[in-house]
């Protein structure tokens, strides 16, 4: 069988994985994209803990409320880069510095 | 090793290897599918787990939905025009990646410190019609405020990516 | 255990399973069997339909249209689509210059494979559904979506322009349809309080023996809400599957054939199968969630009668699509935004009253009825006369009236 711990080392790498990528991408799409690996790692710990225990179903619903949230996100997300890109046209996060001190 | 693990094992290295071709693919349409790979990967996880509810909701919401988002944003911003190289290994990268390996190493520490627990071996039973229930009862509120805010961005989208009057007269 | 025409394909897959046990066969390759049986034969089966499907469709439309349609190969032109697959499988197969072959060679893959998926899902037959699953309507919906990415894949690796303008314009419509369609199948789903196709399927059957045609006056569409759900169902199905009058993403005329300009010989025969593949089991979807799927008059096998139910359905797509003119795309996305969208949402309103209001006298029934009429008629009418106005209007030129 598949034990928890295997479940988390898995969900952890991922979760790096879209930090490094979060961090070092240029593109702004991309780095939505990280972000959303990091949700669905997280994701995935939710219902890793709601199967190995089994107790209600708050791993479960709050999986689904995270989904929720992943999709408002990265409506609002794309949105403002669209309209980034209309005024700098440029979709590089380098290139968004007007409010940097 | 049984055939669970064995299962196991091969979707980790699928999800894996989509997390890292989105993060590291230049060409911004294959790194999309690259994507799309994670998000299937994560899904059939879920199903493995026995919450086919959530995995179900996950291919709907993020390969029908939140993928197609990216597409439209990949197309809007004309993006494989514009520089999307990773690019040398300057030194803010290098931090980048050192900041985000010490924090995977660090989940893992503390992961592996842990006592592991086996998963049960009786999978819970539909967890469908409880998810349901749950929704429209205990989790009421919470469920009332996500439509709203799904409205509110759904609305908030609309007006960030709408075109100003002005430049519309002047396109 | 006598053989049955209606159990017939069960009983030769238990068969085939038991001998397969006595031969002594190990564990796993019986388990493989048991898999690889079921995929073979629906597989089999429906692209044979499909084949049997490309000739009736170019047959009933030429009826329509004062024309003969394929006569040549064959008794009344039946072998056209075996020449048509032999042509295809033999045309040389292009790739444009500055194409990404990588990806022009991963769509027609991707599109296919839920348009075959999908077919698990669906109880093809009493006792013949391949996946039985808590969740399979939404399942199904979630399979079909992905035929959206292949789409832009498609138009993306062509490099052409016109392959793109389709693509997103494929994208567009699918997502605009796919709301009016999952709220559609929703009353449905609310009445029965399942989302597993066979215990809808179930509900609609005949509640005692001898009823007429199998239990035919259990369907859901004779409900209001059944009604206008399944209207609902069927239009922004047709938009789904980019049917004509909704073919604006290969609207021969605009844009020469949209997402899959670029693609010949076998790859355009996998496009042109997945869409014919969608289009059945969307057929099987809409009888099972509305016509009461496979029940029917007790002397007709269940598989036969579900066949009959999609072949029905399929022939009213050709009907419409040999009548009706192709819409805008402004047409088409009002139509979708302004009018089924906000219909299919007070439907479910209506539903939720169906189901609180007591149906057992007939006093009671048609409390109930007038009830849902009471929110459905108005609506309709509102909805007709919001969106009557500049749609209907006739669209000014601004150099050719003069």
């Amino acid at each position: 069988m598949i034990s928890l711990n295997a479940l988390l080392v898995l969900s952890a790498i991922l979760f790096a994985v879209g930090l490094a990528g979060a961090l070092t991408r240029k593109n702004a799409i991309l780095v939505l994209v990280s972000i959303e690996i990091m949700m669905n790692a997280a994701n995935l710990n939710f219902i890793a803990f709601w199967r190995a225990g089994m107790v209600e179903l708050t791993g479960p619903l709050f999986a689904l409320f995270t989904l929720v949230i992943a999709g408002a996100e990265s409506a609002v997300g794309l949105a403002l880069v669209i309209a980034i890109y209309r005024h700098l046209k440029s979709v590089d996060v380098g290139n968004i510095q007007s409010l940097s001190g | 090793m049984d055939i669970a693990q064995l299962g196991f094992v091969l979707l980790s290295a699928v999800t894996i290897a989509g997390a890292l071709g989105a993060t590291t693919i230049n060409d911004l349409p294959r790194a999309l599918l690259s994507l799309v790979l994670f998000f299937f990967g994560v899904a059939a996880l879920f199903f493995m787990l026995h919450a086919e509810f959530i995995g179900v909701v996950q291919v709907l919401v993020y390969v029908g939905a939140v993928a197609v988002l990216f597409v439209f944003a990949i197309v809007l911003t004309r993006a494989r025009l514009q520089a999307t190289e990773i690019g040398r290994l300057v030194p803010s990268r290098v931090l980048g990646i050192l900041g985000a390996a010490v924090v995977g190493a660090g989940l893992v520490g503390v992961v592996v410190r842990t006592t592991d627990v086996p998963l049960p071996a009786v999978a819970p039973l539909g967890t469908t019609a409880p998810i349901g229930e749950a929704l429209m009862t205990r989790y009421l509120l919470p469920f009332e405020i996500a439509s709203v805010l799904l409205t509110a961005a759904l609305i908030g989208a609309v007006v960030i990516a709408l075109e100003d009057g002005e430049q519309r007269r002047s396109a | 255990m006598t053989v049955t025409l209606d159990q017939g394909f069960v009983q030769a897959y238990q068969w085939i399973l038991g001998v397969a046990r006595d031969l002594g066969l190990p564990v796993w390759l019986v388990t493989l069997l048991s898999l690889a049986i079921p995929v073979v034969v629906v597989i089999a089966i429906y692209a044979g339909f499909f084949a049997f499907l490309t000739w009736l469709e170019r047959k009933v439309i030429s009826r329509i249209q004062n024309r003969y349609g394929p006569n040549r190969v064959g008794p009344f032109g039946l072998f056209q689509p075996v020449a048509d697959g032999i042509k295809a499988l033999t045309k040389e197969d292009v790739i444009p210059a500055g194409a990404d072959r990588l990806l022009h060679w991963l769509a027609p893959c991707v599109v296919v494979v839920p348009a075959i998926t999908v077919y698990a899902l669906l109880p093809l037959g009493r006792n013949m559904t391949a996946v039985d699953t808590d969740v399979s309507v939404l399942l199904f919906f979630a399979i079909s979506s992905v035929s959206t990415l292949a789409l832009f894949i498609a138009g993306w690796a062509s490099h052409n322009k016109y392959s793109m303008l389709g693509a997103m314009r494929a994208i567009a419509q699918m997502i605009s349809y796919e709301l009016p369609l999952v709220l559609g199948a929703l009353p449905a789903i609310m009445v029965v309080g399942s989302m597993n196709l066979g215990a809808i399927v179930k509900a609609q059957g005949p509640q005692a023996t001898g009823e007429l045609f199998g239990g035919i006056a259990h369907w859901n569409l004779w409900t209001p809400w059944g009604f206008v759900g399944f209207v609902a169902f069927f239009i922004a199905g047709m938009a789904e599957l980019n049917r004509s009058p909704f073919d604006i993403a290969e609207g021969e005329s605009e844009i020469i054939a949209g997402f899959h300009t670029e693609y010949s010989g076998f790859k355009f025969a996998l496009f042109f199968m997945a869409e014919y593949l969608s289009t059945i089991a969307f057929s099987a979807l809409a009888s099972s969630l509305y016509l009461g799927g496979w029940n029917g008059p007790a002397f007709l096998p269940s598989w036969l009668v579900l066949f009959l139910k999609i072949f029905g359905l399929i022939f009213v797509m050709m009907w419409i699509r040999s009548t009706l003119p192709r819409l805008r795309v402004d047409q088409l996305m009002a139509f979708s935004w302004k009018f089924l969208l906000p219909l299919a949402i007070v439907n479910i309103f209506a539903t939720g009253l169906w189901h609180v209001l007591p149906r057992a006298t007939l006093a009671d029934k048609a409390v109930a009825w007038g009830a849902a009429a009471l929110v459905l008629i108005p609506t309709y009418l509102l909805l007709a006369k919001l969106n009557g106005g500049r749609a209907t209007e006739q669209r000014r030129y601004r150099y050719a009236d003069l």
